[in-house]
């Protein structure tokens, strides 16, 4: 009735002890220490603009290069220091898995949320919206023509960019 | 003329034992149609000694009950099941199909017949009250070694007790099981694989901050030598470790002890083909994490563990993926700045009420519709196999979601009704296979208002902790890498 769960209930368990990882806080950040196998698809960040393309979605364009995340939150520090040293760059990324990050209209909008979200229920940000800087972390698809974003986190750094 | 009349009479005596009364012809029995169907569906918990009330497994069991039994099937209350049928569908469910339903509805409206022909056989049962389908009793059993008092009146806080683990290689299981030793007064017990922190040895303290002395406490070690306190070299401290994700996952997995005991869960079976590591070469100690509950009464309480070995060799491991990321209330959840040792120092060891999940907001009174979603990321191609979540009692319903990497979304499992009473891992019944580049979501609703009529405390703040006064937000998607599989 109820296999597989046994690493996730550790990790449960673990929460409990004294000084034992906890949670998402603190996945990212932490030292590397093991020798790292690299994934298929890397987990980056990177800083740009949001711009909403008629029928085609939305991107993120002036974009840095891609710097490799680690899984997790940002701490409050990273994050300020990603704005202070903000450089917008060139790349230009097609951003999916959005819904979250939009406004509730563009969240119920989107696939079959509206099937079981009502207006009152919408966890959406409004972090994506044309115009914004905004950091993002996410997986990113290389592409021949186009490279993805698949998000994970948006974080709004300015109401507008450049 | 007398054997003429004989054979007329014994024909039509055949004819007439042939043909069922108008009753028996429509209406189902227990024999040939009910017995069946409670036996499947609800005897893994209607049976002595197991968290239903009463046995349902025979006739003379489930007679008694029939009206009962037709109210609950009616509801659909009974046999629990919470998955939304529109979307995916998963081997464990035990939900029954409309006319399975019908025809205990039929067999209860007809004054519940036992009915001709044997009775179904009972599956099998461990005598001694263990879990697995199989009914087989496990190979290994630990024993708690005390039987813990729960007061009957009054909240216990969640706490941590350790027993040295009993062998000291690797064992290979195809399942385990915890048992509470008293389902009415357990909240849930976790176990765990540790080693006991340098300059600790197990003795007698209290259980928790205030809480009474016990033994199987790690204390202060009076004759520690400071050179002897290092762990052996290549066992794990129990402790906290700076280690990247990828490491800290396998360090998880290495500490996986033998499972939870939650309500609904039963023997955690490992599926054809895999096999999970019982690390003794790397810890020395079980750790219990142990959460009562009042009953009204004094209730003692004796944990036990049991391993089923494996019989087969396997390089599948079963992986867990955390959501790592989320948002809630329409945030991005950012962590506040990590603390300076000397914050540390003057924080103290604990967060009251926001262990657990230290970014998300406490849930404000009476709000009924508070919500969190959670992020977590493929980066290598996968396999799902189940789905799980875990809230307490202002848990309302969850939905999980996979993002495909050219965009697609689709909803893999949707509770509308969450309970916390039965938490259900929901195995897929096909395993799905995910490219590299899909995430998935787990879309969490909390209602913190009078509507929930589970909910003790509208007017209250709601924290994240293990108590159960506080809410929690868990979810777990089990999987195993696409290249484990024998497809590769």
């Amino acid at each position: 009735m109820n296999r597989n769960r046994v690493a996730f209930w550790m990790a449960v368990a673990l929460v409990s002890l004294p000084a034992a990882p906890v949670s998402w806080v603190e996945a990212a950040g932490q030292p590397q220490t093991a020798e790292r196998r690299k994934p298929q698809v890397e987990m980056v960040q990177a800083v740009g603009c949001v711009e909403e393309r008629t029928g085609n979605g939305w991107w993120l364009t002036r974009a840095s290069e891609p710097e490799v995340s680690p899984a997790g939150v940002f701490n409050q520090d990273q994050v300020d220091a990603v704005l202070a040293a903000l450089e917008l760059g060139t790349r230009e990324f097609q951003l999916i898995g959005v819904a979250d990050f939009l406004d509730a209209e563009g969240l119920l909008a989107t696939g079959n949320r509206a099937d079981f979200t009502s207006a009152d229920q919408v966890n959406a940000t409004g972090d994506l919206r044309p115009g914004r800087t905004v950091l993002v972390k996410g997986l990113l698809i290389e592409g021949d023509e186009v490279s993805r974003v698949n998000l994970t986190t948006v974080v709004g750094l300015a109401d507008s960019c450049g | 003329m007398r054997v003429r009349i004989a054979a007329s009479v014994t024909v039509l005596g055949l004819l007439w034992a042939g043909m069922p009364t108008a009753s028996a012809a429509e209406s189902p029995t227990y024999n040939q149609d009910v017995g069946s169907i409670l036996l499947e569906n609800c005897a893994s918990c209607h049976r002595p000694n197991q968290v239903a009330p009463m046995s349902l497994l025979s006739y003379k069991d489930a007679r008694p009950w029939a009206r009962a039994i037709k109210s609950k099937v009616a509801s659909r209350e009974m046999p629990p099941w919470f998955a939304d049928p529109s979307y995916g569908t998963f081997s464990n469910d035990i939900s029954l199909t409309d006319d399975e339903i019908a025809t205990v509805l039929a067999w209860v409206d007809a004054g519940s017949p036992e009915g001709d022909g044997p009775a179904p056989e009972a599956p099998r049962f461990s005598d001694a009250g263990w879990s697995h389908p199989s009914g087989t009793e496990p190979d290994y059993v630990i024993e708690f070694p005390i039987a813990w008092e729960v007061p009957a009146e009054g909240e216990t806080p969640n706490f941590n007790l350790y027993t040295p683990l009993p062998f000291n290689d690797v064992l290979r299981v195809s399942a385990t099981q915890v048992r509470p030793g008293n389902y009415a007064a357990t909240h849930h017990i976790t176990t765990g694989l540790v080693n006991m922190p340098p300059g600790k040895v197990l003795g007698t303290g209290p259980a928790w901050s205030g809480g009474p002395m016990v033994d199987y406490v790690p204390v202060d070690d009076p004759d520690a030598d400071p050179a002897a306190q290092a762990i052996p070299a290549g066992r794990p401290q129990g402790g906290r470790r700076a280690l990247d994700p990828e490491a800290r996952e396998e360090a998880a997995a290495q500490r996986a002890g033998f499972g939870p005991y939650i309500p609904g869960v039963g023997a955690d079976v490992a599926r054809a083909g895999q096999v999970r590591e019982i690390r003794g070469d790397l810890f020395d100690y079980v750790i219990w994490n142990l959460h009562y509950q009042a009953t009204g009464k004094l209730e003692q309480a004796r944990p036990s563990i049991g391993a089923w070995i494996a019989t087969e060799q396997s390089s599948q491991r079963v992986r867990s993926l955390g959501l790592r990321e989320a948002t809630s209330e329409g945030r991005q959840l950012v962590a506040a700045p990590p603390l300076t040792a000397e914050e540390r120092a003057l924080a103290g060891p604990s967060q009251v009420g926001q262990g657990l999940n230290p970014t998300l907001d406490p849930i404000p009174p009476n709000d009924g519709n508070w919500t969190v979603t959670g992020v977590g990321a493929f980066q290598n191609d996968a396999v799902i196999q189940s789905l799980f979540v875990h809230a307490h009692v202002r848990g309302n319903d969850f939905t999980w979601l996979l993002t495909y990497p050219d965009g697609r979304e689709e909803v893999l499992l949707r509770v509308p009704n969450y309970n916390f009473d039965w938490q259900f891992e929901y195995e897929l019944a096909e395993p799905l296979r995910v490219p590299a580049g899909s995430t998935v979501k787990s879309i969490a609703r909390y209602d913190n208002s009078r509507n929930n009529r589970r909910n003790p405390a509208p007017q209250k703040e709601v924290y994240w902790s293990e108590q159960s006064w506080d809410d929690m937000y868990l979810t777990n998607v089990s999987y195993i890498n696409a290249d484990d599989t024998s497809e590769n």
